[in-house]
């Protein structure tokens, strides 16, 4: 795995805020931060807040191509539901006009691209909770960042 | 450790505009070379026009350490440790509020012979990189800066 991103978070006595980065390939496991709170607490009077640790991989995948849809203000919004009954939307950017049926808005349900992508979003993506999540539909939309 | 893990996927469009796609997935899944998230790109490759170029997965942790009063305890006012890397280049590291043992008294340098300053200096030199992912070396020296209204030191 490439290196992490390790940034933390600290408050002071008065409740100011700070923030501080560092790079690690090793501080990824609870332990791991735990010995980095260890090791902060030991010489700043700040509390430690919160850790976020950002690993990442730049590996392409795919390849652009043009076409209709083919902006990032064009996507497809997929609405799931949590464990709790709370929705979720996951937005995919650019589809391609093949996953939608002719009226070119609603999902094509019977796509193998898109039954592959509910199973693997249903199998992998969590609500908050780390609970599992349901898929309920998809539409496309068009965000409103240029009009037309 | 929260309960689940925040990945993002930058997509670039043929266009050359960028998007971003955040989805949680499970605590469990830290990897973002691993075959969960390689899952769910192709997946995803599969539906979009977009190339992906990066995909991070972010995890975030809770701590509840206590704040305290010292001569230092102001966010604003900070210990900078410079730490050598293994290729000659200097980086530092900032802790916000000191401690006060953590400077030579009267001075605002530090005293890296402080326990403190010593243990978080071998955590750092033990755990950590440079952002190129160089090793950390060792310490060369560190002093109190504070930071200016706009944060900038």
């Amino acid at each position: 795995m490439a290196g992490s991103e390790v940034v933390v978070n600290f408050v002071d006595l008065t409740g100011q805020k700070a923030t501080e980065k560092f790079f690690s390939d090793t501080i990824e496991d609870a332990a791991a931060q735990a010995g980095l709170v260890a090791a902060l607490d030991g010489v700043s009077d700040a509390a430690i807040t919160g850790i976020i640790v950002t690993a990442a991989d730049t590996t392409i995948v795919g390849t652009a191509a043009d076409g209709v849809y083919a902006t990032n203000e064009d996507r497809l919004e997929m609405r799931f539901i949590g464990g709790g009954g709370a929705y979720y939307f996951i937005g995919i950017p650019a589809p391609d006009e093949s996953i939608f049926l002719p009226d070119k808005e609603t999902l094509d349900l019977a796509n193998a691209s898109v039954m592959a992508l509910i199973a693997s979003l249903e199998t992998n993506a969590k609500d908050p909770n780390g609970g599992g999540l349901t898929f309920v539909d998809g539409v496309r939309i068009k965000t409103r960042t240029k009009r037309g | 450790m929260a309960a689940s893990n925040r990945l993002k996927i930058i997509v670039r469009t043929y266009g050359g505009t960028v998007a971003k796609i955040a989805i949680l997935i499970g605590a469990a899944v830290v990897d973002p070379s691993g075959a969960a998230v390689a899952a769910i790109r192709a997946a995803i490759d599969a539906v979009t026009k977009g190339e992906q170029t990066r995909a991070s997965i972010s995890q975030p942790g809770s701590y509840s350490t206590t704040s305290a009063a010292g001569a230092y305890e102001d966010d604003q006012d900070k210990m900078s440790i410079t730490i050598a890397d293994a290729v000659g280049q200097y980086h530092s590291f900032r802790v916000p509020a000191p401690k006060a043992s953590c400077f030579q008294a009267g001075t605002d340098r530090v005293n890296l012979s402080d326990p403190g300053v010593v243990a978080f200096v071998n955590y750092i030199v033990a755990n950590c990189k440079s952002k190129s992912g160089a090793a950390l070396v060792a310490a060369i020296g560190g002093r109190r800066i504070r930071l200016k209204a706009g944060g900038r030191a």
